[in-house]
């Protein structure tokens, strides 16, 4: 899998190629700034690019934006954004129209070496990663009326898995459960919620996140 | 002009008012006695002097007195009218009425001198002044009380006058001496007031001198003519000579009220000094306000400025206490780790998760601690992302409604997502609440934020200073932070930030 490589640090940018390349991960380009990643994603045509959000030449959103653009001009080279912080806004933004081939991750997460480069072969084959602090964000969220208070804490734990954009392989091995067990569960939690069971894990994770932001 | 304007106007007003009718009916009563007199020769002509100088004085005095309530000029003025009617009643048959207009019948001189003197600021300013005008009053008050018991009309050469009824007869004698002093006394008098008045005008600037010179020149021609009178008697003129030049004096009399008043009322320095006098007060009025507000200004920003210390301490403290001690741990967790690779490679293992787990930890707090600095996704995507943040993570159900889409100056934002802050922290903290609301709108160029919730109120918002700082905050803005906070009936926090700042 081929990778191109945005952040304004050198020093972790370098750090996240070495991760990414014990991993297994090819990494093609590395760019300091948005203008420089357009022209490196333009000319490699990665399966993925790992944009940080802040650069060049205001650090506010110049990553934000320069993700957007690759969806819109490549669709077939998938996002992985990752931020200092996140945001549900920004979470809502990014996946305004798919959570195909899409991250969204807090920086901390690159520590975490295995579950990062998975996350990035995830994203890289048209998957979708949202950090775990956005999937706790909306599901930390009070509600006057809560559904979710309805579900269970094993239901909540899938919920919040399959939020992320976890597979039910995924879920299964994370909680140490069957994946029959975890089919199971996401067939309760979508009729509890009165959602519509999604097929692919993308359009699962659109579904799931649309109505816990949309909640009242 | 405020100046002009007396700030008594109504009852002043009718006071004046009350004056002139009084005026208007003492005048009517005055030339019915002059008419009808048996002893006053050219009725008609005398009759007419009386009208047109006491209506005149009055008029001009009231007319004076209002326009300048602060100047004595018009209550002068006013007084020399009324008293100038003593001399009709010297014209009446009655002999009480009779002896009433004899002894009044030189008070007008008196007042009228102390008018001159004093004119245009209508104050006496030295001894020479003062000692003019108390020789005046003394000579028409003091010895014409003092004369009047002795005089006999008939042997002063009025044919057909009443009888004196106080008189103490064969005592003529005694009614010459007063005489004598009178005229003693009353001859420096004018020829003093004369004097005062003519170097008033040499001493004036061109622009007041011709502003004085009417009134220079009637009050000069008139006393001049009453100088003449005083020793024409001396000198043993004639009494039709007297007589000419005492209807002499008595016309120009008649026309220096109306000189006056166009010189008092052309006079600037009445004016100035009632101006002053008016630009003063208002003047130490804003001055007091002023000094009030920069007192307030200077409290507001003495707190702004602390409370920027204490953020800044409060930053040091957290990165001291938090992030550099966790570094420090980390630091020694690594070497220890290093030192016991090889040897003990469990241990070891164990000790690089918990650096790692440290680490977490380290960069979960700084992340912790940039959002309370400033809060990055207000400035990446304004007020409506950001809030909504907030919302999402308060412990308490928070709704936002209103949130302008557009973006507001930056300093407005950051006020108002403050504001919002401080405020859910407190209901997260104190309020015991079940829900709270957050609603912004625009209203007359001021963005207008509200947080309340339902809790249970009581909110003293001068004990904290988070509250005080906010207050502070908006106030640097030009707006303003109220709070109430009922107890027992929930707590509302509103802020009013203007947004052209």
């Amino acid at each position: 899998m081929r990778v191109v490589l945005a952040d304004d640090s050198t020093l972790l940018r370098e750090g996240v190629a070495r991760l990414l390349e014990a991993a297994g991960l090819e990494v093609v380009g590395q760019a300091g700034d948005a203008e420089d990643l357009l022209r490196k994603v333009r000319a490699h045509k990665p399966d993925v690019a790992v944009v940080d959000v802040r650069m060049p030449p205001t650090h506010t959103d110049e990553g934000l934006r320069a993700a957007r653009q690759i969806r819109d001009e490549l669709p077939d080279v998938s996002v992985l954004v990752l931020s200092q912080y996140v945001e549900v806004a920004y979470a809502r933004d990014l996946l305004a129209e798919s959570a195909e081939g899409l991250g969204y991750l807090l920086k901390d997460r690159v520590t975490d070496i295995d579950a990062f480069a998975e996350a990035v072969r995830r994203v890289g084959e048209g998957g979708t990663a949202l950090d775990p602090e956005v999937v706790s964000q909306l599901l930390g969220r009070r509600r006057r009326e809560d559904p979710l208070g309805e579900l269970t804490g094993r239901e909540r734990e899938v919920l919040g898995l399959m939020a992320e954009g976890r597979s039910n392989a995924a879920i299964a091995a994370e909680l140490v459960v069957t994946e029959r067990a975890v089919e199971k569960h996401v067939t309760g939690i979508f009729a509890k919620l009165g959602l519509t069971a999604g097929g692919e894990t993308h359009r699962r994770v659109l579904a799931v996140l649309r109505y816990l932001d949309g909640a009242p | 002009m405020t100046a002009d304007t007396p700030p008594r106007l109504t009852s002043l007003g009718r006071a004046l008012a009350a004056l002139a009718v009084l005026a208007v009916a003492i005048g009517i009563a005055s030339v019915t006695i002059v008419l009808s007199s048996d002893h006053t020769s050219s009725r008609g002509f005398a009759a007419a002097l009386i009208l047109i100088a006491g209506w005149g004085f009055v008029g001009t005095g009231l007319y004076a007195w209002y326009r300048r309530p602060g100047n004595r000029t018009g209550v002068l003025l006013t007084a020399v009218g009324f008293t100038w009617f003593f001399q009709a009643l010297e014209s009446s048959d009655n002999a009480a009425i009779f002896a009433i207009g004899a002894i009044g019948i030189n008070l007008p001189f008196a007042i009228l001198i102390h008018l001159l003197v004093a004119f245009p600021s209508g104050r006496l300013e030295g001894r020479l002044q003062r000692t003019v005008v108390a020789g005046a009053y003394f000579v028409t008050v003091v010895l014409q009380w003092l004369w009047i018991p002795f005089v006999n009309p008939e042997r002063q050469g009025c044919e057909g006058c009443p009888e004196n009824p106080i008189r103490i007869e064969g005592q003529e004698g005694v009614a010459d001496a007063v005489n004598a002093v009178q005229t003693a006394i009353a001859i420096p008098v004018v020829a003093a007031t004369i004097a005062i008045i003519y170097l008033r005008w040499r001493r004036s600037p061109p622009s007041e001198r011709r502003v004085l010179t009417p009134v220079i020149a009637t009050g000069a021609l008139a006393f001049a003519l009453l100088f003449v009178l005083l020793v024409l008697d001396p000198a043993g003129a004639s009494d039709g000579a007297q007589r000419a030049v005492f209807i002499a004096a008595v016309a120009a009399f008649a026309c220096l009220p109306f000189a006056l008043l166009a010189g008092l009322l052309r006079s600037r320095i009445g004016r100035d000094e009632e101006l002053r006098s008016a630009l003063t007060a208002e003047n130490e009025q804003l001055t007091s306000e002023l000094r009030a507000k920069v007192e307030e200004l200077r409290a507001s920003r003495a707190r702004i400025v602390e409370a920027g210390y204490a953020e800044r301490r409060r930053v040091e403290r957290d990165l001291h206490d938090g992030a550099q001690q966790r570094l420090v741990a980390l630091a020694m967790s690594l070497k220890l780790a290093r030192s016991r690779l090889e040897a003990d490679p469990q241990t070891s293992a164990e000790l690089l998760d918990e650096a790692i787990a440290e680490l977490g930890e380290t960069t979960r707090e700084l992340r912790e601690l940039a959002r309370g600095i400033h809060p990055a996704v207000l400035s990446d995507r304004g007020l409506e992302a950001a809030l909504g943040a907030l919302a999402d993570r308060s412990p308490v159900p928070v709704e936002v409604v209103g949130t302008p889409p557009e973006r507001l100056p930056a300093a407005v934002e950051s006020a108002a997502y403050f504001v919002v802050a401080e405020a859910l922290t407190n209901v997260a903290r104190y309020a015991e609440a079940e829900a709270a609301s957050v609603e912004l709108g625009r209203e007359d160029g001021a963005l207008a934020v509200e947080v309340a919730d339902d809790g249970v109120g009581g909110a003293d918002p001068t004990a904290g200073t988070g509250l005080r700082g906010l207050a502070d905050r908006v106030a640097a803005l030009g707006g303003e932070l109220r709070v109430e906070s009922p107890p027992g009936g929930g707590t509302k926090v509103r802020a009013r930030i203007p947004l052209d700042g």
